[in-house]
């Protein structure tokens, strides 16, 4: 039996891991976050400001049982250089009241992502990214992250890992970044206004090589990689495991929508999206949808970024396969699953 | 394990040799291999000279092949153009099945050995990554006119058929049409000989473009895997060396291997540039100690010139094969020098 401690537990990575291992007999879950949850559950939440070292010890001194840690937190700031500080302090409170808690600690898992190889600058890198490829020049609050836990480690029973993701593909409420939510909820206003689906980024990026990986298979591959020896104390990228461009995906979605695949027109999706909440709410009531805000949904700040990106984007799984990792899903085929259970849950029409 | 009997035509080219000589180590099969040419390389297995071309040598020479279970099908009849190269490619097909059902009553499989060319890749750029269930390019070239024979000749067969398509082949062999390695390190040790650097003699878009290669091991491990085990027969698929890379982050690992310095770009048709080289190889030869070969022995420019002068991004998916069941990758920017010090050991490159 372990009991796994989940931070970040209402994020798109969070939650997917809380919802693969709630029903698992093998797991007790125990999910972190400030929020409490949006949707019925049966782990213990507990609400918690990882930011805070008193409300840490307060809250997380009783998790006696606490054997794996998966760290999927992040505090968002205006530059790279101030995301430093916050997104390191959460995981040192976090680890300081565990370690000294949870005697049968086993593992604790980061979860970095693509951003590891300086995506984020918004201008091509090498790909397909390996591992081991050099470091960008800081700052990149994953390097403080890892480095951090990797010295922590020395001498400990418990081991690490960490997973490097891209494009993560999957639904949560009230993140910092979600693909999937923000392009449901695009796609649903813009066949409210009856207009064809628009590729609304960049027009190099519409024919660059991608990727994403669903949050199903990621749930999976954290638990792998958590309790997988070849995979201790190890980074991984981890993906659906084929490439793809969003020429392939586009029109998958449109069909989804019952939509024409439209042309693309980039636009500042921040501003062009302030003024929908109205139509949102349209929307909601005249198809008898679950009502969540535009803004609990979508997150336009991260798609701007996202989809500004004209460059290939590639991670190479071939030391995560080499490891034994032998999880795979064809983009293509499955890339409306994940709205099929947007739908099926009444978040979208 | 019953022991199988394997039918390898095409056997000295590059594919070929190389099931031939995994089949060889795994130890559970008879070989037999066809060709035209005499065999070059050291081997048990039995080779019959036959020009399958030729509908009486072919029916004379497979009548005898009654124990045949598996046909590794790997001959490669080139012409001038790719519209020329159907109709007799589809007779060698025919002349060998026309003379083999009636005799090998234990048929179980036969593969046929296509690649990345069925997508379009030498035309221009194409819908990449590439599946094989994508719509067909309009040109159609012999590896669709053999596939679509050999779907209609199964029907209602007891035997099975597949397809494999690699992109890049990145191995050993001797005066085969399609050898990339080949053209390659002969490039690289007449460079040497030189005093050049390694200069990139491809176009430099596809410098920086995406490519896929599969070293003959890995593909001679997955042709038998495929035509024994996988799940779903009577299907194409894709194959790798299971990632993709540039050749910007491969070609320093080459000049490495020779002790060469990473030159700038030069693009150059290999075909006219190596046309006069034959008297500096035969003094590599001689300075070295290395096997009698001349470059024109070795390799052929024209499809080296072909493979480097694109400027377009090539990938297969190799989702489906995964999906069936075949879990093998190789690192290519690791194992790229593995084929190239199995050519130094055999003395054929310094």
């Amino acid at each position: 039996m372990a009991t796994a401690l989940i931070a970040g537990a209402l994020g798109v990575v969070g939650r997917a891991l809380v919802e693969h291992l709630e029903n698992d007999p093998e797991w007790d879950v125990i999910g972190l976050s400030r929020r409490s949850p949006d949707f019925e559950t049966s782990a213990n939440f507990i609400s918690v400001d990882l930011l805070n070292l008193s409300d840490c010890k307060e809250k997380l001194t009783s998790l006696t049982n606490v054997s794996h840690v998966f760290f999927t937190p992040y505090s968002a700031r205006e530059s790279f250089a101030d995301e430093v500080l916050p997104n390191l302090e959460m995981l040192k409170n976090l680890m300081t009241v565990i370690e000294e808690t949870a005697s049968k600690l086993q593992h604790v898992q980061l979860m970095l992502g693509a951003k590891w190889y300086g995506v984020q600058f918004g201008a091509p890198y090498k790909t397909p990214a390996k591992e081991s490829d050099p470091r960008h020049m800081p700052p990149n609050f994953y390097y403080n992250q890892l480095d951090w836990l990797t010295e922590k480690q020395k001498g400990c029973k418990w081991t690490w890992s960490a997973l490097l993701p891209h494009g993560i593909w999957g639904f949560s409420v009230g993140s910092e970044m979600n693909m999937l939510t923000s392009l449901a909820v695009y796609a649903s206003i813009s066949k409210h206004y009856g207009i064809p689906l628009n590729f609304p980024g960049n027009p190099d990026l519409y024919h660059s090589v991608y990727q994403i990986v669903d949050v199903s298979l990621l749930s999976r591959a954290m638990v792998w990689a958590a309790t997988t020896p070849t995979a201790a104390n190890e980074a991984f990228n981890i993906t659906n495991g084929d490439f793809t461009r969003w020429c392939h995906l586009w029109p998958r979605i449109a069909d989804f929508f019952e939509m024409e695949v439209g042309e693309i027109r980039q636009v500042n999706l921040q501003s062009l999206m302030s003024d929908k909440e109205n139509v949102w709410k349209e929307i909601c009531d005249k198809h008898n949808l679950n009502y969540y805000k535009v803004n609990e949904l979508a997150t336009w700040r991260f798609m701007d970024y996202a989809f500004n990106n004209g460059f290939d984007q590639m991670s190479c799984l071939n030391k995560i396969r080499k490891a034994g990792w032998n999880g795979l899903l064809d983009t293509e085929e499955t890339i409306t699953l994940q709205l099929k259970n947007m739908r099926n849950q009444k978040i979208i029409p | 394990m019953t022991k199988r009997t394997a039918l390898v035509p095409g056997a000295i080219g590059i594919t070929g040799r190389a099931i031939i000589e995994f089949l060889e180590k795994d130890g559970n099969w008879d070989i037999i291999g066809l060709s035209r040419r005499s065999n070059n390389f050291d081997s048990k297995a039995k080779f019959i000279s036959v020009d399958l071309l030729n509908k009486e040598d072919s029916a004379k020479k497979i009548k005898e092949l009654s124990s045949i279970t598996h046909v590794f099908y790997c001959a490669y009849s080139p012409q001038k153009s790719v519209q020329d190269e159907i109709a007799p490619n589809i007779s060698m097909l025919k002349n060998l099945m026309d003379g083999l059902e009636p005799v090998a009553k234990d048929l179980e499989h036969i593969q046929l050995m296509h690649g990345a060319k069925w997508y379009g890749s030498y035309l221009g750029p194409y819908k990449t990554p590439a599946k094989e269930d994508d719509p067909r390019p309009i040109a159609k070239n012999f590896y669709h006119a053999q596939q679509d024979w050999i779907v209609e000749r199964q029907s209602g067969k007891s035997w099975t058929w597949s397809a494999v398509r690699p992109h890049g082949i990145w191995g050993f062999s001797v005066g085969s049409r399609m050898n990339l390695m080949t053209g390659i390190v002969l490039y690289a040790a007449i460079s040497k000989h030189m005093g050049l650097p390694l200069k990139w003699p491809g176009t430099p878009e596809f410098y920086n473009c995406l490519y896929n290669i599969i070293d003959t091991d890995l593909l001679a491990e997955a042709m038998c895997w495929v035509a024994t085990t996988a799940k779903t027969k009577n299907n194409a698929y894709n194959i790798s060396n299971g990632d993709f890379f540039r050749w910007k982050d491969l070609w320093p690992k080459i000049a490495e291997f020779f002790n060469l310095d990473v030159g700038p770009i030069q693009t150059v048709s290999l075909q006219t540039v190596m046309a006069d080289k034959e008297p500096i190889w035969s003094e590599i030869v001689k300075n070295h100690k290395l096997q009698p070969y001349t470059l024109s022995d070795l390799t052929r420019w024209d499809y080296l010139d072909m493979a480097l002068s694109n400027g377009y991004d090539q990938m297969s998916s190799i989702t489906k094969i995964r999906q069936a069941g075949w879990q093998k990758t190789f690192d290519t920017e690791k194992t790229i020098s593995k084929q190239m010090q199995k050519l130094r050991d055999s003395k054929i490159i310094p």
